[in-house]
């Protein structure tokens, strides 16, 4: 637990540190998935370019590298360069990738599925990148053969030890080579494509791609490294010498060198005992599971909303079952809602005005009832003192909010931001609960509940439904992204903002709503 | 200015990245074997003797069998273990006896071995046995060698001339 907690401070202060260079909507630690993605097309198109030149045959392979690297060097050449630094770069990212995703707890609960086909995703990109190595039938190639061959020795598998294809010139199989050439150019590729597919077919709205200037600032450096430093090849195989000096690829080899000073069966172990512990991770990783949404079809209207904003593709529509006029009604996937509830903060019903019927939206939270928020919001702002009474608004996964408690400021914690309906925020200030709203949580673009922040920023724009209504005074709003913004900072943003509404006009419409007004005492 | 730090940044990351990708998509260098060493490798599949001979069936055995799985003799398929030794300048560095594959136990004896020598110059002694013999060996060859330096030698066994062969 205090590693993980270690570990996700340092991951957050390395992406505030990258807002600071790149901003946050080129924040590379926030495309991670999309950046190794990216690396994969860049490698599918080189790699074909490539092909086209490759001879598939053990004794043809060396020289139809050696005319791509030497003779048709600026494209043939750049290309190879390309189809191996951007492999190496999507080994960095998806690394990166998988230990942000480990360090901020996105493993357990409903999130077992992505992360569990990730884990073994990674079992497609190396031997994907081992058996490229070995195309090249160089040197390295030599040493890539014979070291693999002994290592799938070790299984009980094969009969015919697979390394006696590579102990003499006369022992070696132009077939075989073909197979590895077939398994790399045709058979891995599929299953990453339909990998890469199952790992984000569980969640809504996948950034499978980064950014435009993400994208050209990588291809860019792509393209000028492999100008600088050209991938070549490290002569020409000999199968009746051992190899000596070999210079490796780390990123996909670095297991390589304890082939020959471990025993087999400990590189197996090495191998296979992080995988399998990782892979049942979720399972055995204690999570507190919060009660799926449910839906009030006498209040529902079929609107999509919360389908729309579901991070987690829980939300689906489906035909009116219950006779209404309205078209379609939502329905919620216990096994993939998260509890989130941004489907609430979606929702046109999530409505705080609502004083003659009973507060319950079209869908809602069973842990924290919407009525519930309004009565947590009344209980908050009614003790509060001042003509600059702030109330925030944090998430689970942002700043600690208790701390802010003080005589003119009242705190709120909701399961993410986005569950906060806009229209809260008119309540509070047309009726006088308190002079400002103030928003906290998590980073942008490194939301936990990935689109919570997104969807919050862009209802308060009036770019998404449901709106910010036009009469509320934006300058009673204030917003600070970002789970790990200093104590210090934060409360010099809450007292400037406090400063600030000091000295506006006061707010003159609306009458102060109470608890017995609302039924709710 | 703002402007000026943040491109300086993004050129220095993405710099650093290149930089990374670029030492070790090759560096350091790894060194599989010195000059100084070589590669003996023992490897070739060898089937055993039969464990046991054929025998005929008695005639009360022929008599209990169901009519149409009668036959005369009884020739059990499990093959013997392969015990191989071998020695590098008259010192054992393996000696192994090796089961046959198979589930049922009849077939090759498969033997792969990898050693690390000292290139120059080495007597090498290889020996098999196959059979029932308890003791002795059924094949044997032993040889000086001129081992060169990142030599793969390959020690094989031919089936056909029922010899070793140093390569």
């Amino acid at each position: 637990m205090k590693l993980l907690s270690l570990g996700k401070d340092a991951f957050q202060y390395a992406e505030k540190g990258f807002n600071g260079v790149f901003s946050s909507a080129l924040n590379p630690l926030h495309y991670l998935g999309a950046l190794t993605i990216f690396f994969f097309w860049v490698v599918l198109v080189s790699g074909i370019y490539v092909f086209i030149f490759f001879e598939t045959s053990i004794f043809g392979a060396y020289d139809s590298v050696e005319y791509i690297t030497h003779e048709q060097w600026y494209i043939a050449g750049v290309m190879r360069s390309l189809h191996r630094y951007a492999s190496d770069g999507a080994v960095i990212t998806l690394v990166i990738h998988l230990a942000g995703e480990f360090f901020k707890g996105r493993f357990s609960g409903v999130r077992w599925y992505s992360w569990l086909s990730g884990i073994l995703l990674i079992w497609f990109v190396f031997p994907l990148g081992i058996t490229g190595y070995w195309l090249v039938w160089d040197q390295l190639a030599q040493y890539v053969a014979v070291a693999s061959s002994e290592l799938m020795d070790w299984l009980p598998i094969f009969i015919e030890p697979m390394v006696r294809n590579f102990i003499s010139e006369e022992s070696i199989s132009d077939r075989f080579f073909t197979l590895m050439a077939f398994i790399h150019v045709l058979g891995l590729p599929i299953f990453l494509i339909f990998g890469i597919w199952f790992h984000v077919l569980r969640i809504s709205r996948p950034i499978v791609n980064p950014p435009r200037g993400l994208a050209i600032g990588t291809m860019a450096m792509l393209l000028i490294l492999s100008f600088v430093k050209p991938a070549v090849s490290q002569g020409r195989t000999d199968l009746s010498a051992v190899t000596g000096e070999v210079g490796l690829d780390w990123f996909y080899l670095f297991v390589y060198p304890l082939i020959g000073d471990w025993s087999m069966g400990s590189v197996w172990s090495l191998l296979l005992v992080p995988t399998v512990f990782f892979c049942l991770l979720p399972f055995i990783w204690p999570v507190k599971k919060p009660s799926a949404a449910v839906i009030s079809l006498d209040n529902c209207n079929g609107c999509t909303r919360c389908f729309d904003d579901c991070p987690y593709a829980a939300v689906v529509m489906q035909p009116r079952t219950d006779g209404q006029k309205y078209k379609e009604e939502a329905i919620v996937d216990p096994t993939l809602c998260t509890g989130c509830g941004i489907c609430v903060g979606a929702c046109p019903t999530s409505t705080p005005y609502r004083q003659r019927t009973e507060l319950i939206p079209g869908i809602d939270l069973p842990d924290l009832p919407l009525r519930k928020v309004r009565e947590d919001l009344l209980n908050a702002t009614a003790p509060l003192k001042g003509s600059d009474r702030v109330v925030v608004f944090g998430c689970e996964h942002g700043p600690d909010l208790n701390r802010l408690k003080s005589e003119g400021v009242g705190v709120i914690k909701l399961p993410c931001i986005s569950m906060l309906p806009p229209s809260f925020i008119d309540y509070i200030i047309s009726r006088h609960h308190a002079e400002g709203v103030f928003l906290t949580g998590c980073s942008e673009e490194s939301c936990f509940h990935r689109f919570g922040v997104t969807w919050m920023d862009q209802r308060l724009a009036g770019k998404r439904d449901p709106y910010l209504r036009k009469r509320v005074p934006v300058e009673r709003i204030e917003k600070s992204w970002g789970e790990k913004t200093p104590n210090k900072e934060l409360d010099k943003a809450i007292k400037d903002f406090r400063q600030r509404l000091q000295s506006m006009e006061p707010i003159k419409t609306g009458l102060r709503t109470t608890l017995s007004s609302v039924g709710e005492e | 200015m703002i402007k000026v730090f943040k491109l300086t940044g993004q050129l220095g990351l993405y710099g650093l990245f290149a930089l990374v990708l670029g030492y070790f998509s090759t560096e350091p260098v790894y060194v599989h074997t010195t000059p100084d060493q070589a590669v003996i490798r023992l490897t070739f599949n060898h089937v055993g003797n039969l464990k046991e001979k054929c025998r005929r069936f008695t005639a009360e055995e022929i008599a209990n069998t169901p009519p149409n799985m009668r036959q005369a003799m009884d020739c059990p398929r499990e093959r013997l273990p392969v015990y191989l030794e071998m020695l590098l300048d008259g010192k054992q560095v393996y000696n192994k006896s090796i089961k046959p594959s198979g589930l049922s136990g009849d077939g090759e004896a498969v033997v792969n071995e990898k050693f690390i020598v000292s290139a120059g110059r080495h007597h090498l002694s290889v020996r098999m046995r196959d059979s029932h013999r308890e003791q002795g060996f059924d094949y044997e060859k032993s040889e000086w060698m001129d081992i060169k330096s990142r030599q793969n030698m390959v020690i094989s066994f031919i089936r056909e001339k029922h010899s070793f062969v140093f390569k």
